[in-house]
């Protein structure tokens, strides 16, 4: 993973001494990455936003804590996803197994709250089937995912996010992908709901 | 198909398989069938997430952020700013209420593991630990208060502080119940039976009055005794 460069670095310093605009500058920089994170692991805008403001509220009161040998994107991520397998965990859903029926599409539909311009593009494309993707997954094997796919980690830079080991995360994205896999077999009657939310893709 | 080929699956998903594994694998999939759909399923859902979008933040987030922060930061200078007295009261009443809970907590557990199968003080365990959960819940109440008054107005926090050994007493007084003295006797005499015997290494000799309920004490203890070997043997 890439260094943070020096004008990051700089930042990191101005705001740990408390100018705001430095760490205004950090916000304006991560807030995609940390934004589509929490997305990816709610599911729901407003909630999405929440957390990410969070993130940063977080990330500036312990910024004394950052060290600078370490990727800041990684240590905010790493914020990011921990604040968000919390609140996951708060939700108290009970997580599909593999024995589980798949839910109906009623079930499956998103929150009935204004969309985004983001969200009518995923819904209009493949977007909205790979969230229903992700929300069948436990809140930690779902920051595994995401942190392969969306940000390319590697196996070793997910592990350093999620503070755990490399093996650890090669398990947790092997049972994830079985698991997803798994959904994409046909039911007894036929009827394949994720495998048709991901024609097109 | 075997664990070995699922881990070549995924790491060849993951760009990590070397090329000689890489053959083999494909050797599986040309001769195992449920491995080759178990493997498109995987390359299926690989796709999808590979092509997946990123979303980006909309556009008042990071004013949002900022917002927050600098409301966060005022809050907390003015928590800073606090005066001395008012830090002070405040420590004091959480001091207060670490040194009323504690010895109660304590007493419970350790009646709880020492002397379970007493009646009696099974049912004074019941009472203090229903009086704890009472006054935790007084002090709770009573801390909310004492802060929305020292809110409100700050020079109120040393009469607030010089009453509240008045107002923990006034709680103590009007909580706990007058049978809960007749069962906390029971309870007290139950512990001083558990730890008499380390106690009377070092009797202390211008004490009469203590070593006659000592005395007492080993004579309801000696008289229980056969009552229990008894239950026992029925059992």
């Amino acid at each position: 993973m890439n260094e943070p460069d020096a004008t990051i670095l700089e930042w990191i310093q101005q705001a740990k001494q408390g100018n705001q605009d430095a760490f205004a500058e950090l916000v304006y920089n991560y807030q995609d990455a940390v934004y589509n994170l929490t997305y990816r692991m709610l599911g729901e805008r407003a909630e999405a936003e929440d957390a990410a403001q969070e993130t940063f509220l977080r990330a500036y009161l312990h910024l004394y804590r950052y060290d600078a040998e370490r990727s800041f994107k990684t240590w905010l991520l790493s914020i990011a996803s921990n604040h968000c397998i919390d609140r996951l965990r708060k939700r108290r859903i009970r997580w599909l197994s593999l024995d589980d029926p798949l839910p109906s599409e009623s079930a499956l539909a998103l929150s009935s709250s204004e969309p985004t311009p983001e969200e009518w593009t995923l819904k209009n494309e493949r977007g909205q089937g790979i969230q229903r993707l992700l929300d069948e997954l436990a809140p930690e094997y779902r920051a595994a995912v995401i942190l392969r796919y969306w940000y390319d980690y590697s196996y070793i830079d997910i592990a350093n996010t999620l503070e755990t080991t490399e093996s650890a995360i090669k398990s947790r994205l092997f049972r994830a992908r079985q698991m997803l896999a798994e959904k994409l077999r046909p039911t007894e009657t036929g009827h394949d709901v994720i495998n048709s939310l991901l024609e097109g893709s | 198909m075997t664990d070995t080929v699922r881990l070549w699956m995924q790491e060849k998903l993951d760009g990590v398989l070397a090329e000689e594994q890489e053959n083999l694998l494909a050797e599986a999939l040309q001769s195992d069938e449920r491995a080759a759909d178990e493997y498109a399923r995987l390359e299926q859902i690989d796709h999808a997430l590979t092509r997946a979008p990123m979303l980006r933040a909309s556009n008042r987030l990071a004013a949002t952020i900022m917002a927050r922060l600098a409301e966060q930061l005022q809050m907390e200078a003015q928590i800073d700013q606090l005066p001395e007295d008012v830090r002070q009261a405040f420590l004091l009443s959480l001091s207060l209420v670490s040194l009323t809970t504690m010895p109660m907590m304590v007493a419970s557990s350790w009646m709880l593991l020492n002397r379970r199968d007493t009646k009696a003080l099974q049912h004074s365990i019941e009472t203090a630990i229903a009086l704890e959960v009472l006054l935790l819940r007084a002090l709770i109440f009573l801390l909310q208060e004492v802060e929305q008054h020292i809110e409100r107005d700050p020079r109120k926090a040393r009469f607030i502080l010089s009453a509240l050994p008045i107002v923990f007493a006034g709680m103590l007084e009007t909580l706990v119940p007058k049978s809960l003295s007749q069962s906390s006797q029971t309870a007290v005499e139950a512990v001083e039976v558990s730890v008499k015997p380390a106690r009377r290494t070092r009797p202390a000799a211008d004490q009469p009055a203590a070593d006659d309920l000592w005395t007492q004490l080993e004579d309801s203890e000696a008289e229980e005794q056969p009552k229990r070997r008894s239950r026992l043997e029925r059992d």
